[in-house]
């Protein structure tokens, strides 16, 4: 064991290994600078700031941005509830049609004309249900006086 | 959890928006043309008279009413009293119509069927019909129609002034008899798109100064009669043929009427007629499919329609609004019963 060490000894006292010692101790030291260190601090500080604003900028956003989902959601799922869904899309259910666009259309036309003459009177829709299907004739005695 | 109190106030206020959606206030943009019919030289003097007077007038008559209603002609003589927004109409002996009572009291209006030992219970059409003179005047003030004053007819033993109703190729639409001293229509015509005369009212007899009515003429009132309303007609008719009662709200501004089954084609249409102060619509449900292209197709002045499926069922709505007016009473529909 003994006998180990004294060779390093003498390897470390060895001419070569001498050389490099002084090489190494002659180096200039290097320590960094106090205009560094500030610096860097500066830098870290700016670093960290710029991290704060984003996180309280996805602090606001992130409720935002789910409100509008929701909100969008709404618009999507609720709202074509709510609403006669071909309103805005007449031709959404456009099919083969057998005439009855026309039927309906003489259907309200008939009803407001019979309005129009009935008047405050008997409901003409029903003066209509209760009446026959006869020939449609015309006898206009408006100059007749009748006695009451 | 502060987020939370953040998000739910936000979630509830766009919902809330959304809900509104586009049928906020939009109506029909009757609102201020009064006086601009009122001061129009293009309407007759003697209208804006018998508008003035409608409201306030009294009588004791007999009518004659005659239309062709599809394929069906009716005709019935009514007996008619009235007293500013009141008035009674009774049928004559032999009418097939005789032992029904029409009232109105001007809240109210109440129909009874002695057959059904019923009564149904309606809005008054008093001030309707004085507002259908008023769109009348409005459109004759817009230029949309031409109303033309003429030399009149002797109607019930009174001289009248003739307006006739034109549309502007100068088709005749309707022929207004009014008698100027009271400003009373005693007559009225009503022409279809070839000119042929579909429809007229003329008072055969006419007092204008009847002896004090009793009040008790205008209400009905007997114990033991069924009292219902349209929107029970509405419930009972529709599940009978199978049909949803569905119906626009009162909220919608327009009222219903009157419900029928009416079969066309061979399928069953649910027809509900609605009155309001803008005037009338119908509202029909149908178990099969109508073309909303088509439907455009018959569109003109004064006669639109809107088309929608739900449930299975597909809605039409035809009136006299703007397609878009007619969108909205669309989406104020409600489902199930009132």
């Amino acid at each position: 064991m003994n006998e180990n060490f004294k060779n390093i000894d003498e390897k470390l006292n060895s001419g070569p290994q001498q050389m490099v010692a002084h090489l190494v101790s002659s180096l200039p030291s290097e320590e960094p600078s106090m205009l560094w260190r500030s610096g860097l601090n500066e830098a870290l500080r700016a670093q960290s700031r710029k991290a704060e604003r984003r996180r309280r900028f996805f602090w606001v956003l992130r409720p935002l941005s789910l409100t509008t989902a929701c909100a969008l959601a709404a618009l999507l799922v609720v709202r074509p509830m709510m609403m006669p869904p071909s309103l805005s899309t007449p031709k959404a259910h456009a099919m083969v049609s057998n005439g009855i666009e026309r039927d309906l259309m003489d259907l309200h036309q008939n009803d407001m004309r019979a309005f129009d003459v009935g008047g405050a009177g008997l409901d003409p829709t029903e003066a209509a249900r209760t009446s026959s299907v006869t020939q449609v004739s015309w006898t206009d005695d408006s100059e007749a006086d009748l006695e009451l | 959890m502060k987020r939370a109190l953040f998000l739910v106030p936000l979630l509830v206020w766009s919902s809330a928006a959304l809900a509104q959606g586009g049928h906020s206030s939009r109506g029909f943009g009757h609102r201020g043309q009064r006086s601009e019919w009122a001061s129009s030289p293009l309407v007759p003097q003697v209208l804006k008279e018998a508008i003035r007077h409608g409201a306030h007038a009294r009588f004791y008559g007999r009518r004659k009413v005659h239309f062709a209603h599809g394929n069906v002609n009716v005709d019935f003589t009514e007996i008619v009293y009235r007293d500013g927004p009141r008035t009674r109409s009774e049928f004559p002996d032999g009418s097939r119509f005789a032992g029904q009572i029409i009232v109105e009291d001007g809240h109210v209006r109440k129909e009874f069927y002695p057959d059904k030992n019923e009564v149904i219970v309606k809005e008054p059409r008093h001030e309707e019909n004085l507002e259908r003179l008023v769109r009348l005047a409005r459109r004759g003030a817009d230029g949309r129609i031409v109303l033309t004053k003429g030399p009149g007819m002797k109607v019930a033993g009174h001289w009248t002034v003739q307006i006739v109703v034109q549309d502007k190729d100068g088709n005749p639409l309707q022929r207004l008899y009014v008698e100027p001293k009271h400003g009373m229509m005693l007559k009225r015509e009503i022409f279809d798109q070839g000119g042929a005369k579909i429809g007229y009212f003329v008072f055969d007899k006419i007092n204008f100064d009847p002896p004090p009515f009793d009040p008790s003429l205008f209400r009905f009132s007997r114990r033991g009669v069924r009292v219902i309303t349209p929107y029970d007609v509405l419930r009972d008719v529709a599940s009978k043929a199978g049909f949803a009662p569905t119906f626009l709200p009162r909220s919608s501004g327009y009222k219903l009427e009157d419900v029928r089954v009416a079969n066309r084609r061979g399928e069953d249409v649910l027809v509900e007629t609605y009155g309001s102060r803008q005037g009338r619509l119908s509202l029909f449900e149908l178990k099969t499919d109508v073309s909303p292209d088509r439907l455009h197709q018959f569109e003109r002045d004064e006669l639109h329609a809107v088309t929608w499926q739900a449930g299975g069922k597909t809605y039409v709505i035809v009136g006299a609004a703007s397609s878009e007016a007619l969108a909205n009473v669309a989406r104020s529909i409600g489902y199930g019963t009132p």
